[in-house]
């Protein structure tokens, strides 16, 4: 009876550890999948079913200027802009934002924003709270309504393309950081958004008084 | 012998050779200067470099890099923006504007801002720059009381427009008190890129009206954006157009004029992002972007008569210069 029992436990213990290695593998294999395993994460809240760790594959090296950008990454609103596909649920109204960016910023070509970036802030431990205790997944409750990423766009009232029409730029939680605001709302350094960002080649747009800003460039 | 021969043989070749040089350039007809636009200003590498008719090319000593610059109509007087570039996709100096004689660059007025400058624009007559400070504030400065003050900003002419910026202002000409045209962004892209402009009219003393009445496509990512007003000498003024309905580039953009009684009219295609800078009836000076490097080239457009076209460059195009930042001709 004993062993009955102990062959039971021993058996249900090795069909969860199958079947948790099944749908990790089974949903780390495509890119585009992984908001499904954050959701899934939710569910099981046990972390070995999210699976996530990150990859650093890939990144391509960040352009200056933009002739540097487009030998990098092509005219503006070329086909490779759009290339890459991934949503993005907003932490305050649950809205899951479509984004399109560059080939060579995620999917099969790189882990860079679909696979590291949102890794980070869905499952990093962060201390947002500023109380000394860091929590994986503090930095996603900071990634507020107002998520895009490409569009085919100038910057207003200049000769500028966007970045956003490269498809290597993201504003999040726009309703709550407007452009030309020095103090940031919602995207703020103890966040810790900006530093998953920044420690994966992107830079903050903060520095030009737009906060919810980042852009895989310098100097443009 | 025969070596003096040869040596006589080889001196009347090249005798013969200058005076045939020397009569094919008295006689052909002397290469006529362009006399339209007379004076150029353009910006290269943050310095500023004047053309006039009298003085050939003189690059002009300024205090560190030159952001923004017109010229009156008659070419005399430049207004400049410069100091130290300000870093962010919409740019410019934090320094001085000033104001500078074409002929021997005499300083003869300047102004300290301690605000980004993106845009400056000298009336007629040269007595006032508008300019536009901390992307957002219209201000004019006189220049003989020396004196600045604020005249209108985005946040009156497109209220609870989050992110909305003012640019390309230029002072109309045909009026006796002067006002100056000024793009305002209406509508944003997420309060950062513009998806709908429309010019105001913005008289020193008074009300600004709105001058032109773009509307953009019913769509999420539908965009009209305007760029580049020109006045002219009858009250019009001309500026470029380019929208898109799919989220893709529009495949053309287009000049149009607006009378001073809003009236307006489809002059013709131009290249995207074609900033007009003057017309004189028969010819019109354009910055035409050039994408490889993401600099202007100055075209001259040689206007069919009527003054529209249909078909850009049509009759004729001479570029002026090549790879520049910016520019101002002398549109008299």
């Amino acid at each position: 009876m004993r062993s009955l029992g102990r062959g039971l436990a021993t058996g249900s213990l090795l069909i969860l550890l199958v079947a948790g290695f099944v749908m990790g593998n089974a949903r780390t294999s495509y890119a585009t999948d992984y908001p499904e395993v954050e959701e899934d994460c939710h569910i099981y809240f046990i972390d070995i079913f999210c699976n996530w760790q990150h990859r650093h594959h890939n990144y391509p090296a960040v352009p200056s200027g933009y002739s540097q950008i487009v030998n990098r990454f092509g005219q503006p609103c070329n086909s490779d802009a759009t290339a890459n596909y991934m949503t993005w649920r907003a932490w305050d109204n649950g809205h899951r934002y479509p984004l399109y960016f560059h080939r060579k910023l995620g999917g099969d070509t790189s882990s860079n924003l679909d696979w590291d970036v949102k890794g980070h802030i869905r499952h990093g431990a962060w201390d947002s709270n500023g109380d000394g205790t860091a929590e994986h997944g503090e930095r996603r409750k900071h990634i507020k309504s107002g998520i895009y990423t490409y569009a085919c766009r100038y910057v207003q009232g200049t000769s500028k393309w966007s970045t956003h029409a490269w498809g290597i730029a993201i504003d999040v939680s726009s309703a709550y950081e407007p452009y030309g605001e020095t103090t940031c709302n919602v995207v703020t350094r103890q966040s810790g958004v900006p530093d998953a960002f920044e420690n994966h080649n992107w830079y903050w747009g903060k520095a030009f008084a737009d906060c919810m800003h980042f852009q895989y460039a310098v100097d443009y | 012998m025969r070596i003096a021969r040869l040596r006589h043989l080889w001196l009347g070749c090249v005798v013969a050779l200058l005076a045939v040089l020397l009569m094919s350039s008295l006689m052909s007809p002397a290469v006529p200067a362009a006399t339209w636009p007379s004076t150029v200003a353009t910006v290269s590498g943050g310095g500023l470099t004047i053309s006039t008719p009298e003085g050939g090319r003189t690059q002009v000593p300024l205090p560190g890099k030159v952001g923004a610059l017109d010229l009156t109509p008659d070419g005399r007087t430049a207004v400049v923006a410069a100091g130290s570039g300000v870093e962010g996709p919409l740019g410019g100096v934090t320094g001085e504007i000033i104001v500078l004689q074409t002929d021997d660059l005499t300083k003869t007025a300047r102004l300290s801002e301690a605000g980004p400058i993106t845009h400056v624009t000298i009336s007629s007559d040269g007595r006032h720059v508008a300019y536009v400070k901390d992307y957002s504030e219209l201000w004019v400065f006189d220049v003989e009381v020396g004196v600045s003050r604020p005249l209108t900003s985005a946040r009156l002419l497109a209220p609870g427009v989050l992110g909305s910026v003012l640019f390309d202002p230029v002072f109309e000409r045909s009026t006796a008190e002067p006002s100056v045209i000024v793009g305002v962004v209406e509508k944003t892209f997420s309060g950062e890129d513009d998806k709908l402009d429309n010019l105001w009219r913005v008289p020193l003393t008074g009300t600004p009206t709105k001058l032109t009445s773009l509307v953009e496509g019913p769509g999420e990512e539908d965009w009209q954006v305007l760029r580049s007003p020109a006045t002219l000498g009858d009250g019009a003024t001309v500026y470029t157009t380019g929208s898109s309905t799919s989220n893709v580039p529009p495949e053309s953009w287009t000049a149009s004029s607006v009378g001073a009684d809003g009236t307006s009219e489809t002059l013709g295609p131009v290249p995207p992002m074609t900033y007009v800078l003057g017309i004189d009836g028969s010819k019109m000076a354009a910055l035409v972007w050039d994408k490889t490097n993401g600099l202007f080239d100055l075209y001259v457009q040689t206007l069919p008569p009527g003054g529209t076209w249909t078909e850009w460059c049509e009759n004729g195009c001479e570029v002026l210069r090549e790879d520049v930042q910016a520019a101002a001709v002398a549109s008299s």
